[in-house]
């Protein structure tokens, strides 16, 4: 369980009913779950969780925090975002850490920024 | 002997008359040959600053910026870059757009008794009433606005007469036009937004300088960039397609015009373009241009200076963006990823090589080439926008859309970027239906819809008229269908029938709304144009 704040702006706010922070508890990655179950004796040590990455908050986010419109956000086929959409981690274009590979720890925070063109 | 009687105590010679009259040297005799007394005055608060100071104010008096849109963004922009004296201002907007009632609570520019004027005369007039001293001048904004004109020049070649561009427009095509002229021009570019309540600023084109983007990634250090094979480029100037490779979806893009606007909020972004348009044109010219990738500029291509404001407490905008949240009253500023390896414009492997016959406005549609272009609509835009369209709905007679919807990601959301088309018998001229609706049958034949978002509706409404949003208009069908039989006022005989008329703002939504009505087989018929053709309906 990774705990991560999620900010979203630029409008995104409307797509999760005009919330600007929602706090998200990210289930285990699947690959550390699906490892372990062991017969008699004394049971394995756990392994050590795979952490959850930022891909895996797009899909958590799409499916259980979007309310309306889930692809103005993402669609189910994409590995990112739509485009226009600014995603940073911790205040850092989500570029410099990974994209979709970047692993997330407690406490961080991703934001998701549409981009704006009105003037 | 004549002793010389003293100057009036009450009369200082301050005038180069009066010292001339006394024998003592002009005024301007104690000044640098490039800052003129009136400008040791007029300047004198930000010349005392010691991070300004002379040397910046010569640099930006003897510069040239060019503001493309003079709208809420744009009219901030030059009201400060003009007051604070630079040398040459050019405004551009698109040829036609002039002033509009709708446009004086946010572009402060302009002002009542020029309703009706080009936006950027009436800028302009704004600017010389302020200062004087700085070169005002208008320029045809059509090559921003995407339209290839015979023998007109590019748009590269129009921005390269200039040291920064601001990017004051209003829409996604002229946002991605300018960004390629002024990566192929040379030149920096102060890239504003603003809409609702949120506000966008950076500056692309600009080599961020160690101080600008001093914050480490966090994470885990010296993550590279990665998805491409492509080496990273050393260069730290980035373009706004490095950081915005493919445009938006027509259908999440808001506007001023459909989605609203605080006039404070691109207030502060015009505002804030001024001053990062201020530090770049305040780095002395001899700054030699930091080293960029040897290959990224294209020979004869000159490069911006960079760098050197950062060294001395002025550091531009570059590689960041600020974010405004208007709502909250809160700025964030956060650090943009480097220069894109395989960017369309900026990089060695770039695609883009000028903006002549490119058509903009197809693309930001998702269209690399329009094969039937749409033709120019007739309606003014904030920004430099002729052939491009505009981000608003706007219907026109033959029901076929000149340009995508107003639907965004911001307010209010609508469900398809293009309305159905609908055969002419489904559609009604406003000015004829609002004269038989006025009547006492015409009006207890009618069942009027209006599908505007409930905030529209209360701010004016067809009286009689009941609101369905377009959002929930199909769940509401059955509903609204039992609500057409039994009219009041049927004759004997008659069939107690009421027609269902679908009104919107612009005649875009109402279309969605009859093909949704037809289908739960509601013979619903709609307005053409929608109430901004309806006769006397305020206009908003």
């Amino acid at each position: 369980m990774t705990r991560v704040t999620v900010r979203f702006a630029g409008g995104l706010e409307l797509l999760v009913g005009g919330r600007k922070r929602v706090d998200v508890h990210l289930p285990p990655a699947p690959s550390a779950t699906a490892v372990g179950v062991g017969g008699g004796g004394a049971p394995p040590p756990p392994p050590a969780p795979a952490p959850a990455v930022v891909g895996d908050l797009i899909a958590h986010v799409r499916a259980e925090v979007i309310t309306e419109r889930h692809d103005a956000f993402a669609t189910a086929a994409d590995a990112g975002v739509r485009p226009g959409i600014l995603v940073l981690i911790n205040d850092v274009d989500w570029e410099l850490e990974g994209t979709t590979a970047a692993a997330l720890a407690d406490g961080d925070v991703v934001s998701f920024i549409s981009t704006l063109h009105g003037g | 002997m004549m002793v010389p009687p003293d100057p009036p105590l009450a009369a200082p010679p301050s005038a180069a008359n009066g010292s001339l009259a006394l024998g003592l040297p002009p005024a301007d005799a104690y000044t640098p040959a490039n800052l003129p007394p009136e400008s040791i005055s007029r300047y004198s608060r930000q010349l005392l600053l010691p991070v300004f100071g002379p040397t910046r104010q010569i640099a930006l008096s003897s510069s040239r910026a060019l503001i493309i849109g003079c709208g809420g963004l744009g009219c901030p922009a030059a009201l400060y870059l003009g007051a604070a004296g630079v040398g040459h201002l050019a405004l551009a907007d698109r040829p036609g757009d002039v002033v509009e009632v709708t446009n004086l609570h946010r572009q402060v520019g302009h002002t009542t008794d020029r309703v009706g004027v080009e936006k950027a005369e009436s800028l302009a007039i704004a600017v010389r009433a302020i200062n004087p001293l700085v070169n005002v001048t208008v320029v045809d904004g059509s090559a921003f606005a995407g339209g290839d004109r015979p023998g007109g020049a590019t748009a590269e070649a129009l921005v390269a007469a200039y040291d920064v561009v601001l990017d004051c427009t209003d829409n996604v095509a002229a946002r991605y036009l300018i960004n390629d002229a002024c990566v192929l021009g040379g030149v920096p570019l102060v890239a504003g937004a603003a809409v609702g309540t949120d506000g966008q600023l950076t500056v692309y084109n600009w080599e961020a300088s160690a101080v600008d983007v001093a914050r480490p990634p966090t994470g885990s250090p010296a993550t590279p960039v990665v998805g491409t094979l492509l080496p990273p480029r050393k260069s730290s100037r980035v373009c706004l397609r490095c950081v915005f490779p493919v445009p938006p979806p027509p259908s999440c893009v808001g506007s001023c015009d459909t989605a609203g606007v605080l006039g404070p909020v691109p207030g502060v972004i015009g505002v804030l373009q001024a001053l990062e348009a201020i530090k770049v044109l305040a780095t002395p010219a001899a700054v030699a241009a930091a080293p960029d990738d040897p290959a990224a500029p294209a020979p004869g291509v000159p490069l911006p200076p960079s760098g050197a404001a950062a060294a001395a407490g002025l550091t531009v905008l570059a590689r960041r963006m600020l974010l405004f949240d208007g709502a909250d009253g809160a700025f964030t500023t956060v650090t943009l990823r480097p220069a894109r390896p395989d960017c369309a414009v900026c990089s060695p492997a770039r695609t883009v090589t000028s903006t002549a016959g490119v058509d903009y406005a197809a693309w930001a549609r998702g269209k690399p080439r329009a094969a039937t272009a749409a033709p120019p609509v007739a309606v003014a835009a904030e920004g430099a926008a002729a052939a491009v369209p505009r981000s608003t709905d706007v219907d026109t007679a033959s029901g076929a859309p000149a340009a995508p919807a107003g639907s965004c990601s911001v307010v209010p959301f609508q469900p398809s970027a293009l309305p159905p088309h609908l055969p002419p018998a489904w559609r009604l001229p406003a000015d004829a239906f609002a004269a038989t609706y006025f009547t006492p049958a015409g009006a207890a034949a009618t069942l009027l819809v209006d599908v505007r978002p409930a905030a529209q509706y209360q701010l004016c409404a067809v009286p009689g008229s009941v609101n369905v949003p377009v959002d929930g208009f199909a769940a509401a069908v059955p509903d609204l269908a039992t609500r057409l039989i039994g009219g009041k006022d049927a004759g004997e005989g008659a069939a107690a029938i009421r027609r269902m008329v679908i009104v919107c703002r612009r005649g875009n939504q109402s279309r969605v709304a009859v093909a949704a009505a037809r289908g739960a087989g509601v013979e619903a018929v709609d307005i053409i144009g929608g109430l901004a053709a309806w006769p006397g309906f305020p206009a908003y």
